[in-house]
């Protein structure tokens, strides 16, 4: 069963929970891996205690550029009126490419006169799979900087974490999705199970949860909402409920406990010996267990 | 001279419109200038300033999208073949069925089509609605259409297609997406100045540490560290110091108060409604090093 915390809105408390909910299902014995899928700011691990065991590392190399050889360029400029993604500059009146725009689609290639464009596999990032403080695997992707293809690599984590579960017979699976609506959140929910959408109590993130919802419909996971901080506007906090309008798993209150869990990289149920939201979320962690999980 | 001031930074939700906002405020004060909400995805401009903005233009975004003439296709299977995408398939009979989703609208099949079969469709990738905000600057407001994976290309026209434009501006500040990817390139692809927003937490720290990575790779000089929420319990402090230190960078601290919270929910600015707090002096600060 795969289960994907999601909020629209970065910082609102995605890894938060997505930490302590496998920190929660392992403590009941139950067997689960991890996916970081916010490839490009990946802190899952952390936020379960850091790594004790590097089980492995792959880089991947999946991402096609163009490259034009200006030896055979007769700088006719086709490429430059054809390729769709800004991929292509004049420099000096010569064609170039700008390798971060460029999506190796072959339109230009397919349009140069005189074959002066090749592709080049350039390094899409790297995919690790780790064993936390707390004996849990967590399967990170991590894209290179200023790289594109972030939702192939979230698929390729995620297809990792699968094969483990099989292997061990674990039978969840809780990815901690990227901030926003984009490529690697809808890798994210493809195949999933279960949406965990996270709010805070502003405008913001309500509305972020909502254009979240939207891309979502198109996946059928089984959604549920955790609303975090909620006591720094109750008001608010009511008001994204009702017009989100899907079962709130838990509220969340504002604990200082928490950074300070955070602070030495301990997830907050293992750190905790009594912060203001240890309870409710125990509680909305169980609710989900005994309702949805079991 | 145009200076532009990107506002970016790793990890999510740290404060960066929150600052890209009230910086502007104050640096239009003291000259021509245009926000950015690159964060297409979310875009959190607006909310931020309770919608204070009189928009006085939409751009419709489209791209490509291929449209099937299956009169004069003859059924050679090259676009198949050449759709980068898998975004094509071919039916038995010899229909071509097209995913819409999965296509990114790079015009190859149209352009390996021997048989003219395949012309010119469009489809909406997002919106830039240009108006002016607050009464003091433009603005631009960059949005995605829920659905389509490729925000990059999204902020790249956003900022490529306005180039121009920009240099009208003394100061054109720029509020970029979370994360390290090809759009947050775009968006510090041009600027003289980078502000890296982050928290004191060991999440906070990692994330700057990739994306300082990214703004070095490309070269950038001018980055500056903000700690927002400075002052929380146990928070990173010496570890921020340090790579700040040993970079050679600007460290600019915000601290943490109620107050920002309540006024990025209300979506009024901090240095408007309490120029007096100590959040608002600390963004007074930052303008003033920056202008
Ligand atoms: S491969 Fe595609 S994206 Fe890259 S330069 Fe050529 S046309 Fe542009
Ligand atoms: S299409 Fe080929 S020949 Fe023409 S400018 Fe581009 S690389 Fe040069
Ligand atoms: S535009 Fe590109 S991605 Fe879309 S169907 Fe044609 S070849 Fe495939
Ligand atoms: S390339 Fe043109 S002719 Fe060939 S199958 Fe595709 S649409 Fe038909």
């Amino acid at each position: 069963m795969e289960i994907v915390v999601a909020s629209g809105k970065g910082g609102t408390g995605k890894t938060f929970v997505s930490s302590n909910l496998t920190y929660f299902l392992r403590s009941l014995g139950a067997k689960v891996v991890a996916v970081d899928a916010d490839a490009e700011a990946p802190d899952l691990l952390l936020a379960l205690g850091g790594a004790s065991e590097n089980v492995y590392s792959r880089e991947v190399y999946r991402s096609r550029k163009a490259v034009i050889d200006h030896g055979r360029c007769v700088s006719c400029m086709k490429c430059f009126e054809t390729c769709r993604f800004n991929a292509i500059e004049l420099s000096n009146g010569k064609p170039v490419v700008v390798e971060e725009y460029c999506e190796g689609c072959g339109a230009c290639s397919i349009v140069c006169p005189s074959n002066a464009i090749s592709f080049v596999v350039k390094r899409t990032g790297l995919i690790s799979c780790d064993v936390s403080k707390y004996g849990i695997k967590v399967v990170t992707a991590d894209l290179e900087v200023g790289g594109r293809n972030t939702g192939e690599l979230v698929y390729m984590a995620k297809e990792e974490a699968h094969r483990i579960a099989d292997s061990e017979g674990a039978k969840y699976i809780v990815v901690d999705a990227a901030a926003g609506i984009g490529c690697p959140v809808i890798s994210s929910l493809a195949g999933a199970d279960i949406l965990i959408v996270v709010v805070e109590p502003s405008p913001q993130s309500l509305k972020g949860a909502r254009r979240l919802l939207e891309v979502a419909e198109s996946f059928r996971t089984r959604n549920l909402l955790i609303l975090n901080k909620y006591d720094l506007n109750p008001n608010f906090s009511e008001k994204v409920a009702s017009t989100l309008g899907i079962e709130v798993l838990g509220k969340i209150p504002y604990d200082y406990t928490i950074v300070k869990a955070y602070a030495s990289m301990t997830p907050f149920l293992a750190y905790s010996s009594g912060g203001r939201a240890l309870k409710p979320l125990v509680e909305s962690f169980r609710t989900l267990y005994e309702g949805v999980l079991k | 001279m145009t200076k532009i001031i990107t506002v970016a930074g790793g990890k999510g939700g740290t404060g960066k419109t929150t600052v890209a906002v009230n910086l502007s405020y104050l640096l239009s004060k003291r000259g021509k200038t245009i926000l950015v909400d690159a964060d297409v995805e979310n875009p959190c401009v607006p909310a931020t300033i309770a919608g204070r903005i009189v928009v006085n233009r939409i751009v419709e975004v489209k791209g490509f999208k291929p449209v099937f003439d299956y009169g004069k296709c003859v059924k050679c299977g090259l676009c198949v073949e050449k759709c980068p995408e898998h975004s094509l398939t071919m039916l038995p009979s010899g229909r071509i069925i097209y995913f819409e989703t999965l296509c990114s609208g790079c015009s190859s099949c149209m352009l390996v089509c021997p048989a003219n079969a395949i012309s010119e469709g469009y489809r909406l990738e997002g919106l830039f609605r240009f108006g002016r905000a607050l009464d003091t600057m433009d603005v631009i407001v960059g949005e995605i259409v829920p659905g389509n994976r490729r925000s990059g290309v999204l902020i790249a026209r956003l900022i490529e297609e306005n180039l121009e434009n920009f240099r009208k501006y003394d100061f054109v500040v720029i509020d970029s997406p979370p994360g390290t990817f090809a759009g947050v390139y775009s968006t510090i692809k041009h600027a003289e100045t980078i502000l890296a927003v982050t928290e004191p937490t060991p999440l906070g720290v990692n994330d700057l540490r990739k994306f300082i990575k990214l703004a070095r790779k490309y070269g950038k000089e001018d980055i500056n560290v903000v700690v927002n929420k400075y002052g929380i319990p146990g928070g990173s402090y010496e570890e921020i110091e340090r790579i700040v230190e040993e970079l050679g960078l600007r460290l600019f601290k915000i601290p943490y108060s109620r107050i920002v919270f309540d006024s990025v929910v209300r979506g009024v600015l901090v240095v408007e409604e309490y120029p007096e707090s100590d959040a608002a002096k600390s963004i007074e600060r930052l303008a003033l090093a920056l202008s």
